[in-house]
């Protein structure tokens, strides 16, 4: 591996994407699973990370997301670098301006659907009755508010990740990361989940991450960049004439901005 | 704050019953027993100032009791721990602060935990004195009563609830770290540091065996602290035995033994949880049998034994603090002691009578005939008539019962001033007695 000095001014690359990483290297143990990869997405643009198993492409999801510091380069949300921070700090960007889709959702099983959604605004300090209808909203436009009061393991896998998608946009984060988030979902679903994503990015300028390894999800994206082996092979630009793009998504509701946010609003 | 408090009420109210109703159950007996050990010295030992014999028996009592139930405390907090890290977990992947996180942690075990420890203290309000004048009336081994004040309670209730939740807590450190999508993979426990506590007891208990320049007190108060951190040592050390026994077992060729080392892997705490609570229960018969060992070999129990031999047999009574009975009262009892009773405070005390007062023995036969005891002459052959300092002395009553059971005089005394002694007055000097067989030895070591 070869080490470079961090960024210490903020690239041009950074300066104009909501959100970029510069020159990532990581290993895990002695396996290296990132050799140099850059990545910028800018405001309200989608791009869909592509790759095999085992490319490192969650792992860019997770430096990008701070949920992992990079051995070496850098990370920059809105001209900001972030991977630096400390533990709190990242803690609270997730917190307030990043909003993330797993594969299998990761909800908290023994909380309702509606409440999973509540949460992140709960914790923003967000009051009770305003989070709960901003839960509903999200929820309805997903199409799972009926389901809102049963617990997760009382829906289907679908339904489950259309309310962890409703959890990620509602506190109305600058940018989304989604790791294979219609992994487990059947094709008219997982079209539903990424409309969704298309009216946060061209509603509300949300930065779309969309790791994915399904051509057919990569497609709905402006941009594709394809990683194997811990390098980016390349980058792919979309012409955005895919049906979501041209045609009448519905729109997302209008979150109100969280109390409390540590970072300045948008 | 308030979404953070929410948030671990909710996680409260999420869990399922069994997790609720063990925790609480796990803490009120925990509790209980807390608080029944902390008033089992009052209740045991009527004076104030116990003499250091007694405070170390029954510390070292106490502190035997005491590891177990602390044992019981943090794994009840424990229990369906996984679901609990996966949903931690989750918190940490929304973004809240490591501090937050561990303070939804404790909130959530710490209401739990202080239900069930505000029943536990509840229940012992509720059955200590029904409890403490059963045994009173019953075996006699209180001599006070098993009681705490209120604020006693609460403290212990409060402590027992701050307890539990930050040992609960405590093992969510390793979710603060990095947060993960998925179910929180868990990590090994095999460190060999976990052997460190064992190594320094059992090296300290070794050094004692080589080490005969210590006193009494030293060497028990050594003893007892060895032991402790070795059956500790032993506890902390279990995860290293399981992870260790789950990597023998997964390489072996049966796939079934494959299988079962792979699930110990996967879930290291559940496999050494099990252990832990063999071992509570291997902890706690053995020191148990410990204790009462060590108070069968105490000189009191010896004491009480020995009175419920046959046969003429020799009664010493002797003293361990400065507090005695005066000069006059051995001259009426026409019977004072001359023998040295080896034990942790003993001591020789002088004879006070003429050898050969038949005066006295009249009148120590008379006071004795008014107590419990039967005071005669022992039948040995040749032996004068006239009762000596060191004579034999029978008896026949209940007294030896209660000092078979308890090894504390203190029931002997009360029986005393229950009797109208002349002696028992309001002294609490008669504290040990010790009646021997009489053999052709203690014949010669007290003419």
């Amino acid at each position: 591996m070869t080490a470079t000095t961090p960024a210490t001014t903020t690239p041009p690359a950074a300066q104009r994407a909501a959100l970029a990483g510069i020159d990532l290297w990581h290993s895990f143990g002695r396996t290296e699973v990132l050799k140099g990869v850059s990545v910028a997405i800018a405001p309200g643009e989608i791009v869909a990370l592509m790759g095999p198993s085992g490319s490192g492409k969650s792992t860019v999801l997770h430096l990008l997301g701070a949920l992992l510091r990079p051995d070496v380069g850098s990370v920059w949300l809105a001209g900001r670098r972030i991977d630096q921070l400390s533990q709190n700090g990242r803690s609270d960007l997730r917190l307030h301006r990043f909003g993330f889709v797993f594969q299998f959702g990761d909800l908290i099983p023994e909380l309702t659907l509606g409440e999973n959604v509540e949460l992140p605004l709960r914790l923003t300090g967000v009051k009770a009755s305003t989070a709960r209808r901003l839960a509903r909203e999200f929820l309805d436009r997903l199409g799972v508010a009926d389901q809102a009061d049963r617990l997760v393991q009382e829906v289907s896998g679908g339904e489950a990740q259309r309310a962890a998608v409703a959890r990620a946009l509602v506190t109305s984060p600058e940018v989304i990361l989604a790791d294979e988030p219609t992994g487990s979902l059947d094709t008219i679903t997982g079209e539903l989940v990424l409309e969704a994503f298309v009216s946060a990015a061209r509603d509300l300028g949300t930065a779309v991450l969309l790791v994915t390894h399904e051509a057919r999800v990569a497609a709905w994206a402006a941009r594709e960049v394809l990683l194997r082996d811990g390098r980016i092979l390349g980058g792919v630009e979309q012409p955005s004439t895919h049906p979501s793009w041209t045609g009448q998504p519905k729109p997302l509701p209008s979150p109100a901005p969280p109390a409390g946010a540590p970072w300045p609003a948008r | 704050m308030a979404g953070t408090l929410s948030t671990a009420w909710r996680f409260v109210r999420a869990d399922s019953a069994s997790r609720q109703v063990g925790i609480i159950a796990g803490n009120a007996v925990g509790t209980f027993l807390i608080a029944a050990v902390a008033a089992l010295p009052a209740a045991l030992t009527s004076d104030d100032a116990p003499e250091l014999g007694v405070r170390l028996t029954i510390g070292v009592a106490l502190i035997f009791v005491a590891i177990p139930v602390f044992m019981l405390l943090a794994t009840v907090g424990r229990l369906s721990a996984a679901t609990r890290d996966a949903r931690l977990m989750a918190l940490r992947l929304l973004g809240l602060r490591p501090s937050r996180t561990l303070a939804v942690a404790a909130v959530e075990n710490g209401l739990l935990s202080l239900a069930g420890a505000l029943a536990g203290v509840a229940i012992f309000a509720l059955a200590a004195p029904a409890a403490s004048a059963a045994v009173r009336n019953g075996p006699g081994w209180f001599s006070g009563t098993l009681a705490l004040s209120p604020l006693w309670l609460a403290a212990i209730a409060l402590a027992a609830g701050l307890f539990s939740a930050v040992l609960a807590a405590a093992p969510a450190r390793r979710l603060l770290e990095e947060p993960k999508a998925g179910r929180p993979r868990r990590r090994g426990t095999g460190g060999w540091w976990r052997l460190g506590l064992f190594g320094f007891g059992a090296a300290e208990l070794v050094w004692l065996g080589f080490e005969p320049g210590l006193s009494y007190s030293q060497r028990t108060w050594a003893v007892a602290c060895g032991v402790v951190a070795v059956l500790v040592g032993l506890v902390l050390s279990v995860p290293l035995f399981s992870v260790r026994v789950a990597a023998a077992l997964a390489k072996s060729r049966r796939t079934v033994v494959q299988l079962a080392g792979r699930g110990i892997q996967a879930e290291p705490t559940s496999g050494a949880r099990l252990v832990l609570g063999l071992g509570a229960v291997v902890f706690l018969a053995v020191a148990l049998t410990g204790q009462l060992w060590r108070m069968e070999n105490s000189s009191a129990i010896k004491m009480g034994q020995r009175l419920l031999g046959d046969g003429p047999q020799l009664l010493v009574m002797y003293q361990s603090s400065d507090d005695w009975w005066p000069q006059e009262d051995w001259d009426e009892l026409g019977y004072p002691p001359k023998a040295f009773v080896p034990g942790p405070d003993s001591e020789e005390i002088p004879a006070a009578i003429p050898d050969g007062n038949r005066g006295r023995e009249g009148t120590a036969r008379r006071r004795c005939r008014r107590w419990p005891l039967d005071f005669r002459r022992g039948p040995s052959p040749g032996r004068s008539p006239h009762l000596r300092p060191g004579q034999p002395l029978l008896r026949r009553s209940g007294v030896c019962r209660h000092l078979r059971r308890v090894g504390l005089v203190q029931p002997v005394h009360d029986r005393l001033q229950r009797s109208g002694s002349p002696l028992a007055g309001d002294r609490a000097g008669l504290q040990f007695v010790q009646r021997r067989r009489l053999t052709p030895k203690t014949e010669q070591r007290h003419p």
